[in-house]
């Protein structure tokens, strides 16, 4: 399986994302009015992401190459 | 290669004479059968001689600097005192970042040669590196406090490796155990490991590391590990040069050092983005952010479930917000299931951080089910309102007040006429 790169680039968005969600939800859980309809909306969001992030943090094969050496002798006999 | 060189010094049978003829036609000389000019010759023997390349050992007698930035020099051996003029060409010199004084022991690579304007034999050293501890030992802290005075090792210098890395650049020797070592110790988060073959010790090393360094700098990474396993400060002396440190703090992409060594940290592991002394600690260094991905994910997902439970779970007018029940149930059960799949997936390290996870998600829709008003209204029970609010206590009523009965299929209107 190909690595997935666009995945990986929001794994941390997502995460951050997900932390403001629980930030806000703490917030909601002390206020006296929560708000129910956005707390559901956001929960759903969270759901999304949660899914998103643990597709990526599946196993994900590596991959190996090995570039060509190129190494080349500088020594200029015509220095002297 | 060898067998060359016998059969331009040797006469004897006719196979040798073809051999003989083929070299001559190889270095492009008239084979025609008449007198070689000393040119010819000269040329004929520096031909052989530049396919005989070899390390040589020896103590600095006496060296020179002329203007040109060419430096000579004569190596004596310490046993019989047997002496070899030696030059090495200024900018193989400079990548050897050392100051030859008489009575340096040096290993040279290279090959001998006869110079055409005076038939002298001379070796040319393409590389060169001191041997013995104390030297390098003295070299190593002169280097040290030049660096540190340059603020080489600030740790506010130093770039801070990047989360979730994927595209790592792998400098070490293809047939040492590093690599095998790092691979076996990546988690498997689709990392794409490139690997550039660099000798790790003895006079090329330093060239070697280089070029590597110049190759990747041209590629796409995310980060560059250079590495190679334990030994001496002989050994690892490659690794104090100061070119390969300006080269590795001009790398593009943060730079992790994977050097093992006894005691003296080598300058480039201190000089490096970050260091690790094994190779499995270089992997873990990688593997960081990922874990912790894996972590906080558990960690939000049981946070967002628990707290939204409790918003809903402990609002005063439950029966309006079954929905909202309904819904988290839902979601609660698909995220069971996830984190089931999910938990057998990410490392060892975290696998009891997501079954913990998983186990309370799966007490949150436990409390979810059995909180839900419409469930338990199915199972008999009923819910007393009375103005729109639900009452609790029989408090919240006098006799003659009217309230309204929700039961399961519909609302019952009634008057109080006892309380209890």
């Amino acid at each position: 399986m190909k690595p997935k790169k666009e995945n990986a680039a929001n794994l941390g968005e997502n995460l951050k994302k997900l932390a403001k969600i629980a930030e806000w939800l703490e917030a909601q859980e002390q206020s006296d009015e929560p708000d129910f309809d956005e707390g559901l909306a956001k929960v759903r969001e969270a759901v999304g992401l949660i899914k998103q992030s643990r597709a990526r943090l599946t196993e994900v094969e590596n991959e190996f190459e090995e570039i060509r050496k190129e190494l080349k002798d500088d020594t200029k006999d015509n220095e002297e | 290669m060898r067998k060359k060189q016998q059969s331009l010094f040797s006469s004897g049978p006719p196979e040798n004479k073809i051999e003989k003829e083929k070299i001559i036609y190889e270095v492009g000389i008239d084979v025609a059968p008449k007198p070689l000019s000393v040119s010819e010759f000269i040329a004929l023997i520096n031909g052989a001689l530049r396919e005989l390349e070899v390390q040589i050992t020896g103590e600095i007698t006496k060296a020179s600097f002329p203007p040109s930035g060419h430096v000579y020099f004569s190596l004596k051996d310490e046993k019989d005192e047997s002496v070899i003029d030696c030059v090495i060409w200024r900018s193989q010199y400079e990548v050897a970042s050392v100051k030859l004084e008489a009575g340096m022991r040096i290993v040279a690579l290279g090959h001998a040669d006869v110079y055409p304007p005076t038939g002298r034999l001379a070796f040319k050293a393409r590389a060169i590196e001191l041997t013995g501890e104390g030297v390098l030992k003295k070299r190593y802290e002169e280097l040290k406090r030049k660096l540190a005075a340059e603020g080489v090792f600030d740790e506010a210098r130093k770039r801070r490796i990047p989360d979730y890395p994927q595209r790592v650049g792998v400098i070490t020797s293809r047939n040492g155990a590093v690599i095998h070592d790092i691979l076996n110790n990546l988690g498997q988060f689709g990392y794409k490991v490139i690997l550039a073959d660099a000798r790790v010790e003895g006079p090329e090393a330093v060239a070697s590391l280089r070029m590597a360094m110049k190759q990747l700098s041209a590629m796409k990474l995310d980060v560059l590990i250079i590495a190679r396993g334990g030994g001496s400060m002989e050994a690892l002396q490659a690794f104090d040069n100061e070119l390969l440190i300006h080269d590795l703090l001009d790398f593009p992409v943060p730079v992790i050092a994977g050097i093992g060594h006894h005691q003296d940290v080598p300058l480039a592991a201190l000089a490096a983005d970050a260091h690790a002394s094994t190779p499995t600690a270089v992997a873990n260094l990688l593997n960081r952010s990922w874990q912790e991905a894996s972590f906080r994910l558990a960690h939000e997902s049981e946070k967002i479930f628990s707290v939204y439970r409790n918003i809903v779970a402990g609002a005063e007018s439950a029966f309006d917000l079954a929905p909202y029940l309904q819904s988290l149930e839902r979601m609660s059960k698909g995220m069971r299931l996830a984190m089931s799949d999910w938990a057998t997936a990410i490392p060892k390290f975290f696998n009891q951080i997501a079954f913990n996870a998983k186990a309370k998600i799966d007490i949150a829709e436990r409390v979810i089910t059995a909180n839900d008003p419409a469930r338990n209204l199915r199972l008999g029970y009923s819910i007393a309102r009375r103005n729109g609010k639900i009452l609790k206590s029989v408090k919240g009523v006098a006799v003659g007040d009217d309230f309204d009965l929700q039961l399961k299929d519909g609302i019952i209107q009634g008057r109080v006429n006892k309380k209890q």
